[in-house]
């Protein structure tokens, strides 16, 4: 019989941890998201989506899956969402963006201090905005996703504001002004758009470690980009997935870690967007 | 008379070396850099301006005291010399620190007189930086070369400081050995590590009929000066230090 590696395994010690106390009464969040709006479950390859997807798929196993590609995602995502493709029989839908983020970052003229200048469209618009309105197009208004508040700033507030509009909206009764846990249970996590499209995050209000908790719990794969970057000693605020570059986090150091762990990738980004080098 | 021999050359560390590329650091780089050092000095000295190496077309290849790599492979050749290799440790995560920059408005304005009204160092070109340096923990690092020990350590001697940010104390040399290895034959010394693994960006002639573990396939410097757009080339790559 062989031998278990010494030593404590963080992956065993996460799957022990707390579940977090909204987990139970997700899957029927969920169900009455898809019975009430229909639509798409948006994939990104990344931990948080992971969550969600398996989440949906014990209520909904032929939940349309869509992936948002934008061009220059990591080698391994794309490999790692074929593998999941086949092994959990996803209807998946794979959405390219009408340009890649390579594309509108070199035809800017912004990252080669020899080229001139061109307007392009935000990247926003064309990697997010309008995959996203062919996906609705197709398959309803609804959208499942892996977006927490904790990520940022602006997806705090985003998720704040939701949820006051939202008790305000739905709640005559059980709820206050002020929503206390149960509201945030029952409310949370729905943000109503101005186009009509209603997005469900079940995992808002999850904290980082709660995700990896549950993708240790549920022995979920996870994108190995997570453990590429890991053993390069990034820190966790930098363990995204998402596309490999564009203007944001530079200054943080988010290419340092491209180069290191990218080598040939790295080189030739840099010959068509040569401003690359200043960041590392 | 040729006195070019297989060797290793060590330097001993203050407390690792910081980089940003996942191979080690080029020996031959380390020697051109020496000897273009001590050329622009001459050149100085002399009144001469010295041409930027971006607006040379085809630099000139320096009389570095390394062999050629006699291997043939379309016109590209390499010196023999290996990039650095951290000696006797386990594979250990590079350790990571921070540098942080921020844009000397002051400093600016002696420079130029038309400056913006702002100078924002939240966004755009002169944006605050804070970013990670990774440190490749090692006490001593290892190349392995075919040269002349004497002219090699002459050139080494006046290196005190290796890789990103000297200035601020990473890299610190302590000392410099030079060891022949006569018992290592030439191709292994040019193109190895002492562990086995490929040492240098490398042509696929070099590599026939062989199999060694590389980093992948990729563009990278041949030799120096390596960032020159001219001595770009599709390589095997050195095997990376983070596995």
């Amino acid at each position: 019989m062989p031998s278990p590696d010494p030593g404590l395994d963080p992956t065993r010690l996460a799957a022990l941890r707390r579940p977090h106390p909204a987990t139970p009464g997700l899957p029927q969040r969920i169900r009455d998201h898809l019975d009430t709006h229909d639509g798409y479950l948006a994939f990104s390859g990344g931990k948080d989506s992971m969550v969600v997807l398996h989440l949906a798929l014990t209520v909904e196993p032929n939940v349309p899956v869509v992936f948002f590609d934008s061009g220059l995602e990591f080698p391994e995502t794309y490999q790692y969402i074929r593998q999941l493709h086949t092994e959990l029989g996803l209807q998946l839908h794979w959405i390219r963006a009408r340009h890649t983020t390579l594309e509108l970052l070199a035809a800017s003229g912004a990252w080669d201090h020899t080229a001139p200048r061109h307007p392009t469209p935000d990247l926003h618009d064309v990697l997010i905005t309008e995959p996203a309105a062919r996906a609705h197009h197709e398959h309803g208004r609804g959208e499942l996703w892996g977006v927490r508040a904790q990520e940022s700033r602006g997806r705090a507030a985003l998720y704040a504001n939701a949820l006051r509009a939202e008790v305000a909206r739905s709640c005559t009764s059980c709820c206050t002004a002020h929503p206390h846990p149960a509201a945030r249970r029952r409310h949370g996590g729905l943000i109503r758009r101005v186009d009509g499209t209603v997005a469900f995050g079940p995992i808002w209000d999850w904290k980082t470690p709660d995700v990896w908790a549950y993708l240790a719990r549920h022995h979920l794969p996870v994108n190995p980009v997570y453990t590429k970057l890991r053993r390069l000693g990034a820190p966790e605020h930098f363990l995204r997935v998402s596309h490999m570059l564009d203007g944001n986090r530079l200054e943080d150091g988010r290419i340092t870690w491209l180069r290191r762990g990218w080598p040939d990738l790295f080189e030739d980004l840099a010959r068509v967007l040569p401003r690359l080098r200043e960041f590392v | 008379m040729n006195a070019h021999i297989p060797l290793q050359v060590r330097a001993h560390l203050a407390a690792g070396v910081a980089q940003a590329a996942p191979w080690g650091i080029a020996l031959d780089g380390l020697l051109a850099a020496e000897m273009w050092a001590d050329h622009k000095a001459t050149q100085r000295a002399a009144g001469l301006p010295t041409p930027h190496l971006f607006e040379t077309r085809n630099p000139v290849d320096l009389p570095l005291p390394l062999a050629r790599c006699p291997t043939p492979h379309h016109g590209l050749w390499h010196w023999a010399a290996t990039c650095a290799h951290p000696e006797g440790r386990p594979d250990l995560p590079p350790e990571v620190r921070t540098w942080t920059g921020r844009t000397d408005s002051r400093a600016l304005t002696h420079l130029t007189p038309a400056l913006p009204a702002v100078l924002s160092d939240r966004q755009g070109r002169y944006r605050a930086r804070h970013m990670p340096l990774l440190v490749t923990p090692a006490t001593t690092i290892v190349w392995q070369a075919v040269g002349d020990p004497d002219h090699i350590r002459a050139l080494l001697g006046g290196i005190t400081a290796i890789g990103k940010k000297r200035s601020t104390g990473e890299g610190h040399v302590l000392s410099w050995d030079i060891t022949p290895t006569p018992d290592l034959d030439p191709w292994t010394a040019a193109h190895l590590h002492p562990d086995g693994t490929l040492g240098r960006p490398t042509p696929d002639g070099c590599l026939t009929g062989r199999h060694v573990r590389h980093g992948g396939h990729g563009t990278a410097g041949l030799r120096p000066p390596y960032m020159h757009p001219a001595r770009q080339h599709t390589l095997h790559l050195p095997a990376l230090l983070d596995g």
